[in-house]
C-alpha cells in the first residue's frame, strides 16, 4: 500500500437547517486523525441590526431561523422590556410562555416523527428506503400521519392566535403584546390544547413501545460511541423545574452536580465565545472553565444545551405527566446526569408532554384574557438582556442603545451555537470510531448522521417523503489530490 | 416508477432563515395532495439529495425550482446557477429570493465590517489574537479546508440568474404557494415574469377605518402609545408600509395589532418602494405647511426613526441605490 | 422617432456626429415660426414621437404647442452659457429615454351639451349675472334658497359712500332680469347635489312650497302664528318688494301649521325635487355673516341692545330703536386668530356707513367706532374724513375687550384707548358689531371645489394663469371675497364673461395634462392619501373609485410624487419617463437640478441671457412644480453618477400651485436624513426658493454644489 493521506468531505450536510459541510482526515493506517464539522453561513445581524430602532428587533430577530422563530421573539421581546425600562404586564408574560410552548409542540413533533422516529421506530439496520416517516406510518399506522399534522398545524394555530403569525412572529413590544387574545380566542386555545396533551401522551408511549422496550435500541442509546461528558446549562423556575420562558439559567456539571446559576443578565460573566478559521460559526464556553480545545470532561468548558441538557440541569419537570415521564427516564438510563447523546430524543418526547400540559394549565388561568396586555414606556434605560429556551438550546439577546432607543450594539448566542463543540465532538468521535483501517461504506455514514442530528441542529422536518438516509458522497482522495475512490450513498 | 410521470419538484436554499421550508409544510394537509402529482428531488433542507445529485441530472431536467434565500455567499451563487441549468422553471420564493428580504439590510455594511463585529468586537466574543474564519484554511497537520466566500452585498435572486415567476411575502403564505402549485401541476402558466401577487396595494385589503382627511400629526413609534385596532395605523402616526405594498397576506400584522413592514413588496409601479413610502409620509406629516419653518421640518422629519430600515425592511437591495456607499468603494 | 433641431443662424453650435441610433432621424430645421415648419412637426406628431431642441421651453411652447414633444434646451442653458456641445447630445438622450418610457398624452375634450347655465343666488351679483348671460342668448336657471330675490342688498336701507337707497341699483336690475325670457326664476330653491364636468352638469334642485303670483291677501299674514324676530319682526310668510310678486313663506320657521293654506288653497307646503342640466355654474351666493355669538365677550345675544350691523340698519331705518348713544365695533371677531384670522375688507366702510346714516337721521346721537386699522382704501378715504370731521363721529383706537350691561340696561364698552393710552369705559345705549364674513363652504363642497376653508376663496379664476384647464364652475360677487356694491357691478363681467364664452363653444379642451389613476392598482378600499395632497380638490372619490377631476387638475404632479404604489402618474410626467430621462442625462460628476417652469427654471434662462458663469456638468430637468419631484427621481440622479442634487423652487408662498414648494421641502428633508444612512452626504442634496430674477442665485448654487466632494 503506497503513502496516501486521506480526506473525506460529506458536502452538503442535510435534514438541519443551515448550510453545513464535514472534513474528516485519515491518517496513514487509514483512521480518522481530525474531523471538522463547519457551518458555512454567515449572515451578520449584529451588525446591520445597528442603527435600527430597539421595538422593531421583535420583528426582525425572527428572521434569525424561521424555524424556531418564535423564541427569538421571545428573547427579543423581553430585551426591549429592558431597554426602555419596563416590565411586560402579568398576562402578556403568561400569552408569551402560551405561545413559546406552542412552539415547542410544533417543532419537537416534527422532529421526532420526521427525522428521529425512523432511526427508532423502523430501525437503524432497515432497509434504507423505509427509514422515513412513510415506513414509521408503515409500522405505526396511517392514523398518525394525520394526527401529527393535525397536531402541528394546532400548534401553529396557537401560536398565530397569541403572536400574529407561527412564522415569524410580530406582536410583542416593549411592555408587553400590541394585542390581547378574546374570549372566543381563549376557547378555541382551550380546545386545541387537550388534543395537544393527549398526542403528548401517546407519543410518550410510541417512544416506550417501539424505543425503550426494544434492547437493541436501548444498546444503542446507551452505547458508548455517542457519549460525552459534559457541563449542562437549561434554564430552570424557581422550584428548579424545567421552564421554557424565564427563570434561572442552571449548570450542572458532568457529575450532575450545580456547578453554576444565574440570572440571564449576567451571562457575560460565564460565557464566552471562541474562534475558529475553519468554520463561520463561533464556539461559547463557560468563561470560568476556560476554553481547552473540542473535548469533553469536567476540565473543558464546553457544555451542551437543548433537551437532554435541560432536564439534566433540572430536577424534574413542573407539570404532573411529564414529570413521571421524567422520573422514569433516568431510572431506566441509570441515574441522572445521562450522558448518551442520543438520549436527546427520549428528553424531547418529555418536552412535548410538559409543554402540551404547560399550555393548557396557561390557558386556563382566568388572567389569561385580561386586556391589560402591554405597559407603555416613559424611559429609556439604553441596555437589555432577554433569554429563553428555545427548542434547541438556551438564547440570548443582549442590545445596547443610544438615549433614543437606537440599537448601537448587538450580542446574540444562538440556541444550536451552544452546541457548536458539541456537534464537532460527536461527529468526530463517530467518526473516530467507525471508520477504521480505510473502511468507509453506508451503515457508517448513517451512523455519523445520527450523531449530529440528535441536537436537531435548528431545523425540523417535513412530513413527507424521505428517502430514508442522507445521501452522502464521500471522495477519497491521494496525497497527489487525485480522485482515488468514490463512495456514494443516495437514489 | 409506472404510470404518468410526476413532476420533478426541487427547494434550493440560498441565504435563508428555512422559513420558506416550514411555509411549504405549512399548507398541511394539502402537501399529501401535492406528493401526488409530485416528486421532490432536491431539497437539502429537508431531505437528503445532494448537490452532486443534481449536477448528474440533465439540463432541464428538474419542472420547478423554488429557490428561497437571497444570494449573499459564493455557495449561494453556485447553487442558484446550479439549479437555474437543471430546471425549466426557476421560482423566486419568498421575499429573500425576490428582493433580498432582511438579511437585504446588510447592504448598509460589508464583510469586513461584519467580520469585525462578529468575531472580534461582540461582547461575548473572546478573541485576543483576531482569528478570522478564512475562505481557505490549513491546519497544523497540513488539513486543508474551504469555506465560501462571503460578499459584500446580498443580492436578489434575479440579478444572478433568470427567474421565472415570483412568489413574494416573508414567508410566503399557503394560499399563494397552492396557488403556484396548482398553476404549475395544470400547465396554466401565466407569462414570464409574473410576481404571484395582487396588483393592489394592502390598504384595499384592511379592514381598518381610515379618517376623511389623511394627514400625519405627529410621528409615533410603536411602543409608544396604545394602539387603536380600529382606525388606521397611518392616522395614529404610525409608520405602516401598507400603501406602498401589494395586497394578498390578509394584513396579518395589521391584524395583529403592529403596521406593516412591506415584506410582499413593492407593486408593479414601484421603482424603490422605500423612496416612494418616504414622499407619501413626509408629503401628509404636517399640514398645513405653509405655516412651518425651516427648524420645524427638520425637527419633524427627525421623527422618522431609522428611514432607512423602515422602509427598506425587505427590498434595499433592489432599491435604486441597492446598498449603502462605502467610503472609497 | 424624430428629433428637429433649430440653430438659430449659427447660434447654438452642436456637437459632431450626432447619431441616437437606427429608428431616431434628425431634421435640421431652418426657421421655428413658418408655417411650414408647424405643418412639418405637426405631421411628424401623427406618426412619431418628436424631440424638439432649441431654445428654453418657455419659446418653444409658443410655436408647438402639443404636450407630446420633448423640448431640450440648447439655447439659454448650453451655447449661451458657453458650455461644450456635447451636453447637448446627453440632453437629448434624456429626452428620447424619456419619451421611450411615456405613454401618449390625450389631452381631454369636453363637449359642450347643454347651453345653458345654473346661477346660484338670486343678490345683486347673481341677478347682474343672470342677466348678462340672458342678454347673451343663453338659457339661465337662476336659483335662490330665501323666498324672494335681492339678497342682503335688499334689506339693507342704504348703500355706502354716498346712501343711496339700494331701490337705486336693485329695482332696474330686477325688472330687466325677470322680464327676460331666457331667465328661469326659483326661489326657495337650492342645490342638493351637482355631479358633470363642464358643458354637461347635472344638478339636482330641492324646491320648496310654490309662488303663486299676484295674490296678495293679507289675511294669510295675519293668521300665521309665527312671528319671526330676526332682523325686524315679520311673520313666517310674508312679502318682500323685489321679486316675484307673491308672499313667500321662510320655511326655516314655518311650523307647517296650514293656517295660510286655508285663506290661499293655491299655496303649497311641500317639497318637490328637479333635476336640471347646464353646460356651466356660477357661485353668487353672497355674504355669510360670522356667528357674533361667539364673541362671548360682547354679550350678543344676551343683552339685548347689542345688534349686528345688518339688525341694526333694518331696526334704525324703520324707526324700531332711537338710541341716544351708539359704540360701533370695527373688526369685532376679525384679524382675531380665536375668530377670523383675516381682515374682511368691507367691515370697516360698513361701520361707517352706519355711522353716517346714524347722523342723518338723528344728528344729536353720540356716535363712537372703535377701530384698530382703517381701512379705507381708494376713494374711502374721503368718505371717513367726511365722516370724521363733517359728522362729529368719534373715533377710538382699540378693540374692545368685553360689553357689559349695567344695572340701568345701558351698555358698557371696555377698551384701551391705544392713542391717548389708557383704558376707558363707555356708557352708551347700543352696540353695533361689524362682524366679519365666511364663505360658503356648503356650496363649494357639493360642487367639488376645495377651499380649504380658506376666505377669500383662491377659486377665481383671474389666480389662475392662461395655461389651466377650462372650467365651468364660476363665482361672482362677494361669494369670492367680500366686496361693496360698485365693486361687484365693475367686475360683474367676469363670471359671465368666461360662461359665455364655454357656451358659445361646441367644446373645450384641455391644455394641461393632467394626472391618472390605474385602478389596477389603485383599489377600491383605497388610501386616499393623493386627495389630501391636492391643493384643488381635483382628486376626489366617484363612488368608490379615487378618480382625478380633468376640468379641476392643474397638472403640478404634486400627487403623482405621493402616491407611494404608483397608481397616480402624471401624464407627461410619469415616473417611469422621469427615471428614463434621468438614466439617459446624467454622466458621473453632474449635477443634476429640478427646475420648476414658474419661478427656477426661468431663472437658469436669465443666468442664459446674462451670458453667466456655472460648470457644465449642470443638468436641468424642467417640471410643473418642484412638488412634482419624488425621492425615486433624486436617488434616481446619485444612482446614475450625479455628484449633487438640487432642487429649485418658487419662493415660499408664491409657488403656482400653493404648497408644492413646501411639500417637496418636507420631502427633501427627509431624504437627506436617509441618504446620510445611504453613505451619501446630505449636504450635496439641496432645495432652494429661486425666483425667476434670481440668475445669480442660481448660477452660485449649483457651483456650489459642484465644488462639493464627490462620493464614489
Amino acid at each position: 500500500m503506497t503513502e496516501k493521506k486521506k480526506q473525506i468531505t460529506i458536502n452538503p450536510v442535510t435534514r438541519l437547517e443551515g448550510h453545513a459541510k464535514i472534513d474528516i482526515f485519515l491518517n496513514d493506517e487509514g483512521n480518522v486523525e481530525d474531523a471538522y464539522f463547519q457551518v458555512i453561513e454567515l449572515r451578520g445581524f449584529e451588525k446591520f441590526c445597528q442603527g435600527r430602532p430597539a421595538e422593531e428587533m421583535p420583528r426582525i430577530a425572527p428572521h434569525i431561523c424561521g424555524v424556531c422563530p418564535n423564541p427569538h421573539h421571545m428573547a427579543s421581546g423581553k430585551a426591549v422590556d429592558m431597554v426602555f425600562g419596563v416590565e411586560a404586564t402579568e398576562t402578556a408574560k403568561k400569552l408569551r410562555e402560551l405561545s413559546l410552548c406552542a412552539h415547542y409542540v410544533h417543532s419537537h413533533i416534527a422532529h421526532f416523527y420526521a427525522l428521529a422516529g425512523p432511526d427508532f421506530i423502523v430501525g437503524p439496520a432497515a432497509p434504507a428506503k423505509d427509514r422515513n416517516i412513510i415506513g414509521v406510518i408503515n409500522k405505526v399506522g396511517v392514523k398518525i400521519g394525520g394526527d401529527v399534522i393535525q397536531a402541528r398545524a394546532y400548534a401553529q394555530k396557537i401560536q398565530a392566535i397569541i403572536s400574529g403569525r407561527a412564522t415569524h412572529p410580530i406582536n410583542n413590544l416593549p411592555g408587553g403584546l400590541a394585542k390581547p387574545i378574546t374570549a372566543e380566542e381563549q376557547k378555541e386555545i382551550e380546545r386545541m390544547s387537550k388534543t395537544l396533551v393527549d398526542f403528548g401522551k401517546f407519543t410518550l408511549q410510541i417512544f416506550e413501545d417501539a424505543v425503550v422496550k426494544n434492547k437493541a435500541y436501548a444498546d444503542i442509546i446507551t452505547g458508548d460511541i455517542y457519549r460525552h461528558r459534559t457541563y449542562y446549562m437549561g434554564t430552570v423556575d424557581k422550584n428548579n423545574k424545567v421552564n421554557f420562558y424565564d427563570g434561572a439559567i442552571r449548570v450542572v456539571d458532568p457529575e450532575g452536580k450545580e456547578y453554576e446559576k444565574f440570572r440571564g443578565e449576567k451571562y457575560l460573566d460565564h460565557i464566552a465565545e471562541h474562534v475558529e478559521p475553519w468554520t463561520y460559526l463561533k464556539f461559547p464556553y463557560l468563561k470560568n472553565k476556560g476554553w481547552k480545545g473540542i473535548v469533553d470532561g469536567k476540565e473543558s468548558g464546553v457544555y451542551r444545551v437543548a433537551p437532554l441538557a435541560r432536564l439534566n440541569a433540572a430536577d424534574g419537570m413542573a407539570t404532573p405527566l411529564a414529570d413521571e415521564a421524567y422520573q422514569k427516564m433516568y431510572e431506566t438510563l441509570g441515574g441522572k446526569p445521562v450522558h448518551a447523546t442520543l438520549a436527546m430524543h427520549w428528553a424531547r418526547v418529555i418536552e412535548i408532554m410538559y409543554a402540551a400540559e404547560r399550555i393548557k394549565e396557561l390557558v386556563e388561568d382566568p388572567q389569561i384574557t385580561d386586556t391589560d396586555v402591554r405597559n407603555i414606556p416613559t424611559d429609556v434605560v439604553g441596555v437589555g438582556i432577554g433569554q429563553v429556551e428555545a427548542p434547541r438550546g438556551t438564547l440570548f439577546h443582549h442590545y445596547w442603545t443610544d438615549d433614543d432607543g437606537m440599537i448601537t450594539k448587538l450580542n446574540i448566542l444562538v440556541a444550536t451555537g451552544n452546541n457548536n463543540a458539541a456537534i464537532c465532538m460527536s461527529v468526530k468521535r463517530a467518526a473516530e470510531k467507525l471508520i477504521k483501517n480505510w473502511k468507509v461504506d453506508d451503515g457508517i455514514l448513517n451512523m455519523i448522521e445520527m450523531a449530529f442530528r440528535a441536537y436537531d441542529p435548528c431545523f425540523a422536518c417535513a412530513t413527507h417523503t424521505l428517502p430514508g438516509h442522507m445521501p452522502l458522497e464521500i471522495r477519497i482522495f491521494d496525497s497527489g489530490k487525485n480522485l482515488y475512490k468514490t463512495i456514494s450513498r443516495y437514489e | 416508477m409506472t404510470g404518468k410521470e410526476k413532476l420533478k419538484i426541487a427547494i434550493c436554499r440560498g441565504c435563508t432563515c428555512s422559513g420558506c421550508d416550514i411555509a411549504i409544510l405549512d399548507i398541511h394537509e394539502r402537501l399529501l395532495k401535492v406528493i401526488e402529482k409530485a416528486d421532490i428531488v432536491y431539497a437539502p433542507t429537508i431531505m437528503d439529495a445532494k448537490n452532486a445529485d443534481v449536477e448528474k441530472m440533465k439540463d432541464r431536467e428538474i419542472d420547478v425550482c423554488f429557490y428561497h434565500g437571497a444570494v449573499r455567499d459564493s455557495d449561494n451563487e453556485e447553487l442558484a446557477r446550479l439549479l437555474r441549468k437543471k430546471s425549466k422553471i426557476m421560482i423566486a420564493f419568498g421575499a429573500c429570493a425576490c428582493f433580498g428580504g432582511i438579511f437585504g439590510l446588510a447592504n448598509t455594511t460589508n464583510r469586513k465590517e461584519i467580520f469585525e463585529e462578529v468575531y472580534k468586537n461582540t461582547a461575548s466574543t473572546d478573541n485576543p489574537e483576531g482569528i478570522m474564519p478564512q475562505t481557505e484554511y490549513a491546519d497544523k497537520k497540513g488539513h486543508t479546508m474551504t469555506l465560501p466566500e462571503i460578499y459584500d452585498s446580498v443580492y436578489p435572486l434575479n440579478e444572478k440568474v433568470a427567474v421565472d415567476y415570483y412568489i413574494p411575502l416573508c414567508p410566503p403564505i399557503p394560499d399563494q404557494i397552492m396557488t403556484g402549485l396548482a398553476a404549475i401541476t395544470s400547465g396554466n402558466l401565466p407569462p414570464k415574469g409574473t410576481i404571484l401577487a395582487s396588483e393592489k396595494t394592502l390598504c384595499s385589503e384592511c379592514e381598518r377605518t381610515r379618517s376623511q382627511v389623511r394627514k400625519i400629526g405627529k410621528i409615533h413609534r410603536p411602543h409608544e402609545i396604545e394602539i387603536d385596532q380600529e382606525k388606521c395605523m397611518l392616522d395614529q402616526g404610525l409608520l405602516c408600509m401598507g400603501p406602498a405594498t401589494r395586497a394578498g397576506c390578509g394584513t396579518i400584522c395589521v391584524k395583529a395589532n403592529v403596521p406593516c413592514r412591506g415584506c410582499n413588496g413593492p407593486t408593479s409601479q414601484e421603482y424603490d418602494q422605500g423612496a416612494n413610502m418616504l414622499s407619501l409620509v413626509a408629503t401628509i406629516y404636517g399640514i398645513p405647511e405653509e405655516s412651518l419653518t425651516e427648524e420645524d421640518v427638520k425637527k419633524a422629519m427627525k421623527e422618522i426613526k431609522d428611514p432607512l430600515g423602515t422602509f427598506y425592511r425587505y427590498t434595499l437591495p433592489t432599491s435604486i441605490l441597492k446598498r449603502k456607499r462605502m467610503d472609497g468603494k | 422617432m424624430k428629433v428637429f433641431l433649430y440653430d438659430f443662424g449659427g447660434e447654438i453650435k452642436y456637437p459632431e456626429n450626432l447619431d441616437f441610433g437606427k429608428d431616431v432621424e434628425i431634421i435640421r430645421l431652418k426657421d421655428i415660426s413658418t408655417e411650414e415648419t408647424r405643418r412639418t412637426v405637426e405631421k411628424a406628431l401623427k406618426t412619431d414621437k418628436v424631440v424638439f431642441v432649441g431654445p428654453s421651453h418657455r419659446i418653444s411652447e409658443r410655436f408647438f404647442s402639443d404636450p407630446n414633444i420633448k423640448f431640450v434646451n440648447a439655447r439659454e442653458h448650453v451655447a449661451w452659457v458657453g458650455h461644450n456641445p456635447e451636453k447637448i447630445r446627453d440632453l437629448v438622450q434624456g429626452s428620447i429615454d424619456k419619451l421611450r418610457n411615456s405613454n401618449k398624452i390625450e389631452n381631454k375634450r369636453f363637449l359642450i351639451k347643454h347651453k345653458s347655465a345654473l346661477v346660484i343666488g338670486a343678490g345683486i351679483a347673481g341677478l347682474e349675472t343672470a342677466r348678462q348671460i340672458a342678454n347673451s342668448g343663453y338659457k339661465v336657471y337662476l336659483i335662490e334658497k330665501k323666498p324672494f330675490v335681492g339678497g342682503l342688498v335688499a334689506r339693507l336701507d342704504r348703500l355706502y359712500p354716498a346712501g343711496t337707497p339700494n331701490s337705486h341699483i336693485l329695482y332696474p336690475l330686477i325688472n330687466e332680469v325677470v322680464s327676460n325670457p331666457n331667465v328661469e326664476v326659483l326661489v326657495n330653491t337650492e342645490m342638493e347635489k351637482a355631479e358633470g364636468t363642464v358643458g354637461d352638469y347635472a344638478v339636482k334642485l330641492k324646491i320648496k312650497g310654490n309662488v303663486v303670483e299676484g295674490k296678495l291677501p293679507k289675511k294669510c299674514e295675519e293668521v300665521c302664528p309665527v312671528e319671526v324676530v330676526d332682523k325686524i319682526p315679520r311673520k313666517a310668510i310674508y312679502y318682500q318688494p323685489t321679486y316675484p310678486e307673491s308672499y313667500g313663506i321662510d320655511f326655516d320657521a314655518c311650523t307647517k301649521c296650514g293656517n295660510c293654506v286655508k285663506v290661499m288653497p293655491e299655496l303649497s307646503l311641500g317639497e318637490t325635487e328637479r333635476t336640471i342640466h347646464v353646460g356651466a355654474i356660477v357661485v353668487a351666493t353672497g355674504l355669510k355673516g360670522y356667528d357674533a355669538k361667539r364673541i362671548v365677550e360682547y354679550g350678543y345675544g344676551r343683552y339685548p341692545n347689542v345688534y349686528t350691523k345688518l339688525e341694526f340698519e333694518r331696526r334704525f331705518a324703520n324707526g324700531l330703536i332711537k338710541p341716544k348713544s351708539v359704540v360701533i365695533v370695527n373688526c369685532a371677531g376679525s384679524r382675531d386668530k380665536n375668530h377670523l384670522p383675516y381682515c374682511s375688507r368691507v367691515c370697516c366702510m360698513l361701520g361707517l356707513k352706519a355711522a353716517k346714516l346714524i347722523k342723518d337721521t338723528a344728528p344729536e346721537t353720540e356716535v363712537y367706532v372703535n377701530y384698530i386699522d382703517m381701512r379705507s382704501y381708494g376713494i374711502f378715504e374721503e368718505f371717513y374724513n367726511i365722516v370724521r370731521e363733517t359728522y362729529g363721529v368719534k373715533f377710538v383706537q382699540g378693540r374692545p375687550s368685553e360689553i357689559l350691561q349695567d344695572a340701568d340696561g345701558k351698555l358698557v364698552v371696555r377698551c384701551e384707548d391705544i392713542l391717548l393710552d389708557k383704558n376707558i369705559e363707555m356708557k352708551v345705549d347700543c352696540v353695533v358689531l361689524m362682524t366679519g364674513f365666511v364663505p360658503d363652504k356648503e356650496s363649494f363642497d357639493k360642487l367639488g371645489i376645495y377651499t380649504a376653508g380658506a376666505y377669500p376663496v383662491e377659486y377665481v379664476n383671474s389666480t389662475y394663469s392662461i395655461d389651466s384647464n377650462p372650467r365651468g364652475i364660476f363665482i361672482a360677487g362677494s361669494a369670492g371675497y367680500p366686496k361693496d356694491v360698485a365693486e361687484i357691478l365693475i367686475n360683474a363681467a367676469n363670471a359671465p364673461g368666461g360662461v359665455i364664452e364655454i357656451l358659445s363653444k361646441d367644446y373645450v379642451e384641455n391644455k394641461t395634462p393632467t394626472a391618472k389613476i390605474d385602478s389596477r392598482i389603485c383599489s377600491e378600499n383605497n388610501c386616499r392619501i393623493c386627495i389630501t395632497a391636492c391643493p384643488y380638490g381635483a382628486v376626489h372619490m366617484k363612488g368608490e373609485e379615487v378618480v382625478v377631476n380633468e376640468e379641476v387638475c392643474m397638472g403640478c404632479g404634486i400627487c403623482t410624487a405621493t402616491c407611494a404604489a404608483g397608481a397616480n402618474q402624471l401624464q407627461g410626467f410619469e415616473e417611469k419617463g422621469m427615471l428614463a430621462q434621468i438614466g439617459g442625462m446624467t454622466k458621473k460628476g453632474d449635477v443634476i437640478a429640478f427646475m420648476c417652469k414658474w419661478s427656477s427654471y426661468n431663472a437658469a434662462d436669465k443666468a442664459g441671457q446674462e451670458r453667466l458663469t456655472y460648470p457644465e456638468n449642470v443638468k436641468i430637468i424642467r417640471v410643473p412644480c418642484t412638488g412634482r419631484v419624488s425621492a425615486q427621481m433624486i436617488l434616481k440622479s446619485y444612482e446614475s453618477g450625479a455628484k449633487a442634487v438640487l432642487v429649485a423652487g418658487c419662493p415660499p408662498d408664491a409657488c403656482h400651485y400653493f404648497t408644492g414648494n413646501f411639500k417637496a421641502r418636507k420631502r427633501i428633508t427627509a431624504l437627506k436624513a436617509m441618504l446620510s444612512q445611504f453613505g451619501i452626504d446630505p449636504e450635496t442634496l439641496a432645495i432652494e426658493w429661486i425666483g425667476k430674477d434670481e440668475s445669480k442665485k442660481f448660477a452660485e448654487t449649483v457651483t456650489r454644489l459642484n465644488g462639493l466632494k464627490q462620493q464614489k
